[in-house]
């Protein structure tokens, strides 16, 4: 019987954990450890808020998912790996501190035959004095993050009621952020909700960003059909900002929240001050501090880890300047060179390089987007290594032949979808569906952007709309292995 | 000298890719073709893409007479307010359309030899011509910045890039022949309550249902055929197919429920 062990129950994580089961069976075990007794479908989360869902409309418990499945949950962190097992025993295992009530603080070894590193990102908001719930600005990152932001908002609201007039600022926290996407939504979301209540005329809203310029998105920009022709985000970008009466700073990196103002240096190394009544800004992510010993107790977590805390595997990490970049240098099969039963997947795995152009201030500070690996590529790379480890298990080739007869799902072959919805109502809301293929630029294969402009189908209107309420039933529906659970795509 | 391309040439409208290769012997030719062009033309400069080319690529004109050659520029930053300004350009000769600006740009570009610089707009008519030229190299043009009704009265008058939008659409009249079917197939079940005739429809509810959704699938190709070929008309929508499709299917699927319904009474 092999065991693998998951660490990590978020898309990547839950996705991996569910269809491993789901295809070795009884037969071997899936150990899913993760400090949350929650799965939460993040995508959502820009919904609570605004209050337009709850926190529970979101969230579901893992444990009683999991018992079904036959998946043995651990709610606990993982504190260390250790790939060559401990001086009297071979056998790798990694350490866990439980969070479950029941046993909280209490730590456990657990060995692995298999291990796929799913813990996701940390959120670090250390990187910016004053970042985040704990100091001055709000997020959604998380649902508790979501609710606390949606009861400001809700204050905020009734300060404009009264007649008070409020500033909202909403963007990225730093010059290193990823996942504009979200922010992007969140900041049109509270425009709509603002019209709605009936106090958009005295809020003012501006989003301040880290992209080199508006409708970057992290990822060099993503295409839409306007028009009836194929055209960059950019153009949408500043027709939508404009058209909403929202203004915008991009190429910033925020250097310190402090109570109602920031304080931001530009591309060109100007600085600059915004204050605020209400900002809700994306932090940049890390590694979650995961450390790695070898047989003797020695630490070995820079040969696992990458320097920004994400874990190594199969790419190009060589330092080349951006015109050499490659869609090769991307991984395919997720694995780790140095240890090959380790797997990492979804934001886990330490990206090569960044997809936007990189950028740094005459200052030398850098503001360029991270890349995102969220949302669909997680949930596909999750359910790919799930497969190779399946395959791996039933004995069809050995894990060193992985990268020659393993699945492969390089972010450099794939497409991704971002649906950007604004309000709720069936009636009442619109969304911008925006896409890419592939996601990270392949300028080998399509010369200029790197991406093929016939794989492009974005859209605007109500249609994109409904799909972002469809998405949202169909992947809490998926992710609690309700029946068919297995026919919805990632 | 090198053709200026026009509207609706379809080059012109595609996106123009990040010059990556700054050691590429052709990029000082072309920048100096681009020159000599607009000299000829006498305008103020040119993108790229406007003589076929599509890399990020504009050289400009100065007050001064020197030229500013800028690789890779994008508008990191703007300043005042947005205001409407009725513009004219040559990728479309003799239109004018007002489309909203802002009066100062400020914009991060490259040197031939990838060095970054920074360049803020002169003055409001430099601010807007930059605007105009940096959304070609990402593929907008001057009707993309139009609302739905301006750009069809732009479509009608300056002509379109492709087909001109039918009246009718086939997929529509599919649509509505499976539409009157569906009504015969509902009203065909209510009268199963009392008369005989129409239980075929109960015994063979699963073909039926089956017919129905091959005539969604058909529907659902066809329309995804006639949204490639009239990509300017407003109603050809992927997505809106798809929620037609997903409609429909859930139409036939409460139509194949109710019979099954019907046969169990």
């Amino acid at each position: 019987m092999a065991r693998i062990v998951v660490l990590g129950a978020g898309v990547s994580g839950h996705t991996a954990a569910t269809f491993a089961k789901h295809w070795l069976g009884d037969q071997h075990e899936v150990v899913v450890v993760s400090p949350n007794s929650k799965w939460n479908w993040i995508p959502s989360n820009i919904w609570v808020g605004v209050g337009e869902m709850t926190p529970e409309d979101v969230v579901f418990e893992l444990a009683p998912v999991y018992k079904k499945a036959g998946i043995d949950f651990r709610q606990a962190k993982a504190i260390s790996i250790h790939p060559e097992g401990k001086k009297e025993s071979d056998k790798p295992f990694v350490t866990i501190e439980y969070t479950d009530p029941n046993k909280a603080g209490q730590k456990e070894e657990i060995e692995y035959d298999y291990l796929i590193n799913a813990t996701g990102p940390k959120l670090n908001f250390a990187a910016t004095p004053g970042l985040g719930p704990d100091g001055y600005s709000l997020s959604v990152c998380t649902y508790g993050h979501a609710a606390e932001a949606n009861t400001h908002f809700q204050e905020a609201i009734e300060r404009m009621k009264k007649g008070e007039k409020q500033k909202f600022l909403v963007g990225t926290g730093h010059g290193m952020c990823t996942c504009q996407g979200a922010a992007f939504e969140y900041i049109f979301n509270i425009e709509h909700e603002l019209n709605k209540a009936g106090v958009r005329d005295k809020a003012e809203i501006k989003w301040i960003s880290n992209e080199q310029f508006l409708g970057d998105f992290g990822v060099a920009g993503l295409h839409i059909k306007w028009g009836g022709h194929i055209v960059s985000s950019k153009v949408l970008a500043e027709s939508l900002f404009a058209e909403r009466g929202v203004d915008w700073i991009t190429g910033a990196h925020v250097k310190e929240v402090q109570k109602g103002k920031l304080q931001y240096e530009l591309l060109d190394g100007t600085e600059g001050e915004e204050t605020f009544d209400f900002a809700m800004l994306i932090p940049p992510f890390s590694g979650v501090g995961l450390k790695a010993y070898d047989k003797e107790g020695n630490e070995i977590t820079d040969k696992l880890f990458a320097p920004n805390g994400f874990m190594k595997v199969d790419a190009d990490y060589t330092q080349k300047p951006f015109e050499e970049w490659k869609a090769s240098d991307w991984p395919k099969y997720y694995q780790n060179p140095d240890y090959k039963n380790i797997f990492a997947v979804g934001i886990a795995f330490a990206p090569p390089h960044p997809i936007s152009k990189p950028a740094k201030s005459p200052k030398g500070t850098p503001i360029t987007p991270a890349p995102p690996r969220t949302g669909m590529p997680s949930g596909i790379i999750g359910k790919t290594v799930a497969r190779t480890i399946t395959e791996v298990i039933q004995g069809k080739y050995s894990l060193d032949e992985v990268p020659q007869k393993g699945h492969h799902a390089s972010m450099a072959e794939m497409g991704a979808a971002c649906i950007a919805s604004t309000g709720k109502g069936l009636l009442d809301g619109s969304a911008v569906a925006l896409t890419v293929y592939p996601v990270v630029p392949d300028y080998e294969r399509y010369p200029g952007t790197g991406r093929d402009p016939e794989y492009t189908f974005g859209e605007i209107g109500l249609a994109g709309h409904w799909i972002k309420h469809l998405l949202h039933y169909l992947f809490m529906w998926k992710a609690q292995l309700k029946p068919g659970w297995t026919l919805i795509p990632e | 000298m090198a053709q200026l391309l026009t509207y609706p040439d379809t080059t012109l409208l595609q996106i123009s890719g990040l010059v990556r290769d700054f050691k590429d012997p052709q990029l000082p030719g072309l920048i100096e073709e681009l020159k000599k062009t607009a000299h000829e033309h006498n305008l103020k400069g040119l993108a790229a893409i406007q003589i076929g080319v599509p890399l990020r690529i504009i050289v400009m004109k100065r007050g001064d007479g020197s030229w500013l050659e800028m690789i890779n520029p994008v508008i990191y930053a703007k300043e005042g307010e947005y205001f409407p300004s009725p513009e004219s350009d040559e990728t479309i000769p003799g239109a004018t359309l007002t489309v909203r600006r802002y009066p100062v740009v400020k914009i991060m570009y490259e040197d031939r030899q990838g060095q970054t610089h920074y360049y803020t707009s002169a003055d409001k008519a430099e601010a807007i011509w930059l605007q105009r030229k940096i959304d070609m190299i990402f593929g907008g043009y001057l009707f993309d910045k139009l609302d739905k009704k301006a750009q069809k009265e732009f479509f009608k008058r300056y002509g379109s890039y492709e087909p001109t939008c039918p009246t009718s659409f086939v997929k529509d009249k599919i649509l509505a022949a499976l539409r009157l079917w569906l009504v015969f197939h509902f009203l065909g079940l209510i009268t199963t309550l009392f008369a005989q005739w129409p239980r075929w429809l109960i015994e063979y509810n699963l073909p039926l249902w089956a017919l129905e959704v091959g005539w969604i699938l058909v529907y659902a190709f066809y329309a995804r055929y006639e949204t490639k070929k009239y990509r300017n008309c407003t109603s050809c929508q992927n997505a809106n197919i798809l929620g037609t499709s997903g409609l429909y299917f859930a139409s036939a699927t409460l139509l194949l429920l109710f019979s099954w319904i019907l046969g169990k009474i």
